[in-house]
């Protein structure tokens, strides 16, 4: 079957959102490795990203920066 | 003139482990992250615990190899998102954090966008909040419940007091209206996808 009705919802997928008869849809898809979905998947994702990033940046307080590098120096 | 490095350079030097590149990494991306992570929250300790997770486990999966151009910026973001709306979800339901159906799947690398598609989006991110702005104020509402609380179509409807129908019919409408806007803009059109 191709993946034609799939294009509305590979970004709901990604989010979680959709019901489990819809995502089992794309997932059986992604798991014969189909290449239309695995690229719209990348357009989706890219979609998400934006959709992550459009609240305002706030900066950490410096201290988590240096207690995080302590953190990984130690390992 | 020295130039800034860029993410590949610092990534790089990530794998071969300068904490430094990683907080160069961290002073570029945090903030951007910190802000989606105190929307989703609401709460900046869990907000923080979260963005060290995503940035130590950036540090331990770095000796691998690079198999994969995914862009840095896309995998953390993504990796960060789903954690918090995976911890406001638990909180909801009064439950611990766990995998349940209703998680966002794992992300294959191979999905992921590439670093020349992030610099290529976020030199247009400002006109592409602003084409934002015309989307219906009831898609919005139900977009920003998936993206920002994790909720599913089926919660979507049941908190908006929709029915399933047309709460899918405005998500798929935001959806269409996002992914033509971002085609228009990068100039992906022709591209086939």
């Amino acid at each position: 079957m191709g993946c034609q009705h799939l294009e509305e919802i590979y970004e709901l997928y990604l989010l979680g959102a959709l019901a489990p008869d819809d995502r089992a849809k794309v997932e059986e898809h992604v798991e014969r490795g189909c290449p239309n979905c695995l690229e719209h998947l990348r357009e989706a994702a890219l979609a998400v990203y934006f959709l992550c990033f459009t609240e305002r940046p706030v900066r950490p307080r410096p201290q988590r920066k240096a207690q995080l590098l302590r953190r990984l120096r130690k390992k | 003139m020295t130039q800034a490095p860029t993410a590949k350079d610092l990534l790089a030097r990530v794998r071969a482990r300068d904490a430094d590149a990683l907080g160069e990494l961290y002073d570029g991306l945090a903030p951007g992250l910190l802000g989606m992570l105190l929307r989703i929250l609401g709460d900046r300790g869990a907000a923080e615990e979260i963005l060290d997770e995503v940035f130590l486990s950036l540090w331990n999966e770095a000796p691998e190899p690079a198999r994969h151009r995914a862009s840095v910026a896309a995998r953390l973001a993504i990796r960060a998102r789903n954690a918090a709306t995976r911890q406001a979800r638990s909180r909801r339901m009064a439950r611990p954090p766990g995998r349940g159906d209703c998680d966002s799947p794992p992300m294959s690398l191979a999905c992921l966008p590439q670093p020349d598609e992030i610099a290529a989006l976020e030199e247009r991110r400002e006109l592409l909040k602003k084409v934002m702005k015309q989307l219906p104020a009831a898609q919005r509402e139900a977009l920003d419940l998936a993206v920002f609380d994790g909720y599913t179509e089926v919660e979507i409807a049941e908190k908006l007091g929709e029915t399933l129908g047309r709460t899918k019919t405005a998500l798929r409408a935001a959806l269409r209206f996002l992914r033509h806007r971002l085609r228009a803009v990068l100039g992906t059109w022709a591209a086939n996808i």
